[in-house]
């Protein structure tokens, strides 16, 4: 009888911490992560070097804080379409600086970082963005990849997995492709970012990238979308972090 | 006998059970929670610089803020900075200690001067003010020189930073922005860290102008 009334506590029990952690999990999904979004805009950004784009991690490493962490840069059009993405390792105390165009026409498809690789295109090639919606997510580096490892420690997949193109060493692409509805961030504060903005083409004005409520589910939904405009995009859709590395 | 026998079975049995359910209750709780948390207000701001050399245009202002002139009145305050390089090593520390509506400022090329004991001087890079309480000589190494533990004080400095972009063809030319310094809301324990790596390269002066 004892072992019956323990059996049916112990049951209870279970039952009672796998409903806790599914609400504790749909929570987490649903409400937002402070200071892991900043968003910013960059208008005239097709006109190469008129723009730039810092970033920093303020937190220092600690038992809460990874000493590298990832910005994800996603860049929407006017028309709300994503249309390029990458992730940027970034230590604690770096500064990430990105010229939202770096090049001349002939060099924007190679230098410019934010703008100049977009998913759309017009008469077969791609259309450099006038106009960007910048959002950065700030995430942990990716976990291990017992295919990568040693090859690149800091790894940031914008994609959350679903198809990092350019993400990884390009011989090691192929082998990083997880597949659809499998993109995670594991987000983190809390990077702190600055846009210059080229208005009228006369002035140059600068702003702090402002804070937005971001959710898990949220982040993940980036990641994907992210992914898939990469795979689709078959090398385009791919932003980049510069040449001066943030660590 | 018998049947205190088998209660202390089924609990051996299923206290172990019991314990992996709190146990991974307890993980599963903690994993979801497994991130730095920032905490407003806060006394740590930052923000960048880039070109410190050029003609010295760009520079720093902190102001001490806490008298209103009513009721409050002002105390004297410490702005710890230290500066970085983009691959954040340190570029340097100082100290100094702003008064009540006092606005201490300098120009980032001379403070980076005065602050970077080693070089080579950095073309950019990221620059941090913490305000606390103005003890130890305003000494931004904390307790390294025997003194007392610093207190964050939020609320009690503003900064401001200038930049100079000079820009090409089309537009051509030198342009000028400015911004306050990002509030951070980083965790009391980031100052010790500040502290230990600004004892690593040494103090600096901070300079400038009060």
């Amino acid at each position: 009888m004892y072992k019956t009334r323990m059996g049916i506590l112990i049951t209870t029990l279970a039952a009672l911490a796998v409903v806790t952690l599914g609400a504790n999990n749909s929570f987490a999904q649903s409400t937002p992560i402070t200071d892991t979004l900043k968003t910013n805009y960059v208008p005239n950004a097709n006109l190469a070097g008129m723009n730039q784009i810092n970033v920093t991690d303020p937190f220092e490493r600690s038992s809460a804080e990874a000493e590298v962490i990832c910005a994800g840069f996603y860049v929407f059009d006017q028309n709300e379409q994503l249309e390029e993405c990458c992730g940027c390792p970034i230590s604690e105390d770096g500064l990430l600086t990105l010229d939202v165009d770096g090049g001349s026409a002939a060099q924007q498809a190679t230098l410019g970082d934010l703008v100049s690789n977009p998913f759309k295109i017009a008469g077969g090639s791609p259309t450099v963005l006038p106009f960007a919606n910048i959002k950065i997510v700030s995430f942990q580096l990716n976990p291990p990849n017992p295919v990568i490892a040693g090859a690149d420690p800091f790894i940031c997949d914008a994609t959350g997995g679903t198809y990092p193109f350019g993400q990884y060493p390009s011989t090691l692409d192929d082998f990083n492709h997880t597949g659809e509805g499998l993109a995670t961030l594991s987000l983190t504060p809390s990077l702190r970012a600055w846009a210059t903005h080229l208005q009228n083409q006369t002035n140059l004005t600068e702003s702090e990238f402002r804070d937005a409520p971001l959710t898990q589910t949220n982040a993940n939904n980036y990641a994907e979308w992210c992914g898939d405009i990469q795979q689709v995009g078959s090398g385009r859709s791919v932003c980049s972090c510069g040449s001066d590395q943030a660590l | 006998m018998t049947r205190l026998t088998t209660v202390k079975r089924s609990i051996g049995r299923y206290g172990a059970a019991l314990g992996l359910i709190i146990g991974a209750s307890l993980v599963g709780s903690s994993m979801a929670q497994a991130q730095a948390t920032p905490v407003y207000p806060t006394a740590f701001s930052v923000n960048y610089f880039n070109n410190p050399g050029t003609n010295g245009l760009d520079d720093i202002y902190i102001q001490n803020d806490t008298n209103n002139g009513n009721s409050i009145s002002g105390t004297n305050y410490c702005a710890l900075i230290y500066a970085f390089y983009p691959d954040q090593e340190i570029v340097g520390c100082c100290g100094v200690a702003i008064t009540p509506n006092e606005t201490w400022t300098n120009s980032i090329g001379q403070l980076l001067i005065h602050i970077d004991t080693a070089g080579p001087l950095p073309t950019k890079g990221t620059i941090k003010v913490v305000a606390t309480n103005d003890i130890n000589g305003c000494d931004p190494r904390g307790q390294d020189d025997g003194g007392s533990a610093y207190y964050l004080e939020p609320k009690t400095l503003q900064s401001w930073i200038t930049h100079t972009n000079t820009l090409g063809a089309p537009v051509s030319g030198t342009f000028m922005t400015e911004e306050p310094l990002a509030q951070t809301g980083e965790p009391v324990t980031d100052l010790a860290n500040l502290e230990f790596e600004c004892q690593t390269v040494g103090p600096g002066y901070c300079g400038g102008a009060e």
